[in-house]
């Protein structure tokens, strides 16, 4: 795609764009992983459902970080989506963890939603209009998601000592790495002083933090919850900078770009 | 004989004479042993292909060449999960438990069609299955919206809506491949090459209607051969319009007879990939299926109780 010319990518607006919209996209698809092999029909289409939405909301956001500097937009979402090298990406690195046991998924799946749903709140306070409008509608999509992720919560709570362990081993994997996803990105200052991004990934994490802390604590997990001044442990660090793992760096993209890879210029 | 006889040969003369009549039977009304059992037989196989079917494709998502075509792959593949959960329920209502169809499926003893044995290679075979398999499949499904069991005629109306939306999708991936560069279109002709024999088989060989059980007993309305000789004549000139060579020298339309002539597929073929040893991909994708079946005991459990309910 030589021929296309992406607008700027290091801007304070590129990165907060492109770190709500990487989340997106790699935490759909590692949820695609379910269709067609989750642990019940009802759970597939959900998951299904979820992976669609995922990769939705992310070319959606693509859409806003082209902001309208390419013709071809689909051509520029596909090229910003599929075709960065994988420093480029600026997902939290608890997004690009597989999807292992289903409460592991779940106990993920439960984290991400409140926290896009917080930042999504927040974000519809924006001075760039589109970026609030886009938030607002997104967050009526995500109310589905959060009931979806609470249904399985409780169930997994009450559902006997097997399946509360199990989301306990999902939830001690998932919540210090969960961390990852308040890094700021370069030059987030900027954006938060623009007034594009309202409340900064680090106050986002105490909102998060006041909201996630309560359940966690009435469904007996309250020495999972992160401490207000924990560390994001440096395996999930750095995230929103392009530091990523292996489980992204040669799993995830690879096979997620090499198609489109391949053919430069390709329609498809 | 008891009153709830289900096998009283006059009960199921009358039967037979009201499907003909063009009675469509409830779950609730009597019936015979012969049509709830070739009913549970076609509607568990047509069930687990949906899941099987949704298995090959899958693999495409993760490896899709646009955010479009991943997201439009996900949900066509989520709607064939749909499907099977809605048919399921329909042999359900015959009596069979949708866990013990399930676990026969994953445990390797379920059957499915034969379309779904095969491995995928590269996006054109995303296309061939979109396209042609699924096309293979709504001929044959749209058959179904007269099929005599009533719950099932009424879920076969919803799936045939959402076939016909799959029609476009694999349709469109198909021109655009057709339509692409030279590497695409080979991509796209490699795979029609591979996909050619299996779309013949899945037909089934030519038996006279007359001849066929699950049409006496009202299942199927159609024979085999007149659902290959629909695919034909609506596939074969819309591949030939985008220049695709159709892989059989002896293809040719008989205006006399209206008929398509084609070269007989390997009938002992078809018979080895649906009864004989599971290829390496059925073996591949039915292991990893356990495994995450097995992994998931609790998962079961919690949501449809510890222990599979016994068949009726």
């Amino acid at each position: 795609m030589a021929d296309l010319a992406l607008p700027d990518l290091s801007t304070p607006r590129s990165q907060v764009l492109l770190a709500i919209a990487d989340d997106a996209l790699i935490s759909g698809h590692r949820a695609s992983h379910w269709t067609g092999v989750a642990p019940s029909l009802e759970e597939d289409l959900a998951f299904s459902t979820i992976a669609q939405a995922g990769i939705n909301h992310a070319d959606l956001w693509y859409q806003l970080v082209l902001d309208g500097t390419v013709d071809d937009v689909s051509a520029g979402v596909d090229a910003l989506g599929l075709g960065r090298e994988p420093e480029a990406y600026r997902h939290a690195i608890v997004c690009e963890r597989p999807p292992r046991d289903f409460a592991y998924t779940l106990a993920r799946h439960w984290v991400l939603d409140r926290f896009e749903a917080i930042r999504l709140a927040s974000l519809a306070a924006s001075t760039d209009p589109e970026v609030a409008a886009l938030s607002v509608k997104l967050l009526h999509e995500h109310r589905y998601h959060l009931e979806h992720a609470q249904l399985w919560f409780d169930r997994l709570v009450r559902g006997g000592d097997e399946a509360a362990d199990r989301l306990r081993d999902g939830f001690t994997q998932v919540l210090p790495e969960a961390l990852g996803l308040f890094e700021p990105v370069e030059d987030e200052d900027q954006a938060v002083a623009d007034g594009l991004l309202p409340v900064g990934h680090a106050r986002l994490r105490e909102r998060w933090l006041e909201s996630a802390a309560p359940l966690l604590e009435q469904a007996g997990l309250a020495d999972l919850v992160p401490a207000v001044d924990a560390a994001v442990p440096d395996e999930a660090a750095f995230g929103r900078r392009g530091c990523h793992t292996d489980d992204f760096v040669v799993d995830v993209w690879p096979e997620m770009t090499r198609l489109y890879r391949e053919h430069p210029g390709a329609r498809w | 004989m008891s009153a709830t006889s289900t096998s009283d040969p006059v009960r199921e003369e009358e039967f037979l004479a009201a499907l003909d009549a063009g009675h469509r039977v409830e779950p609730f009304e009597w019936m015979p042993d012969t049509y709830r059992t070739l009913n549970i037989k076609f509607i568990e196989m047509h069930a687990n292909s949906e899941i099987m079917g949704a298995l090959p494709e899958r693999e495409w998502i993760a490896r899709a060449p646009t955010l479009k075509r991943k997201r439009s792959l996900a949900a066509k593949v989520q709607d064939e999960v749909g499907h099977a959960h809605l048919i399921y329920r329909v042999a359900e209502s015959l009596g069979r438990p949708r866990r013990a169809m399930y676990e026969d499926l994953i445990a390797g003893t379920g059957r499915f069609h034969n379309v779904f044995h095969y491995p995928t290679y590269t996006w054109g075979d995303v296309a061939c299955i979109g396209f042609l398999v699924d096309g293979a499949a709504i001929v044959t499904q749209r058959a179904l919206l007269d099929t005599s069991y009533a719950p099932y005629a009424r879920v076969m109306k919803r799936v045939v809506a959402e076939e016909s939306l799959h029609y476009r999708h694999g349709e469109d991936i198909m021109l655009a491949l057709a339509a692409g560069t030279d590497e695409q279109f080979e991509m796209l002709q490699e795979a029609v090459n591979r996909w050619w024999e299996p779309i013949m088989h899945f037909f089934g060989t030519a038996v006279p209607a007359e001849e066929d059980p699950m049409i006496r007993w009202g299942v199927k309305g159609r024979s085999n051969e007149a659902s290959r000789q629909e695919w034909l004549n609506t596939y074969v000139p819309k591949m030939w319009d985008m220049g695709i060579d159709t892989p059989d020298p002896k293809l040719a339309y008989d205006p006399d007879t209206g008929w398509w002539d084609y070269t007989e597929p390997d009938w002992d073929r078809l018979a080895q990939i649906v009864k004989g040893e599971p290829t390496e991909a059925t073996a591949s994708r039915l292991y990893w299926r356990q495994l995450l079946h097995r992994h998931h005991a609790w998962v079961h459990d919690i949501v449809l109780g510890p222990e599979p309910a016994t068949a009726a």
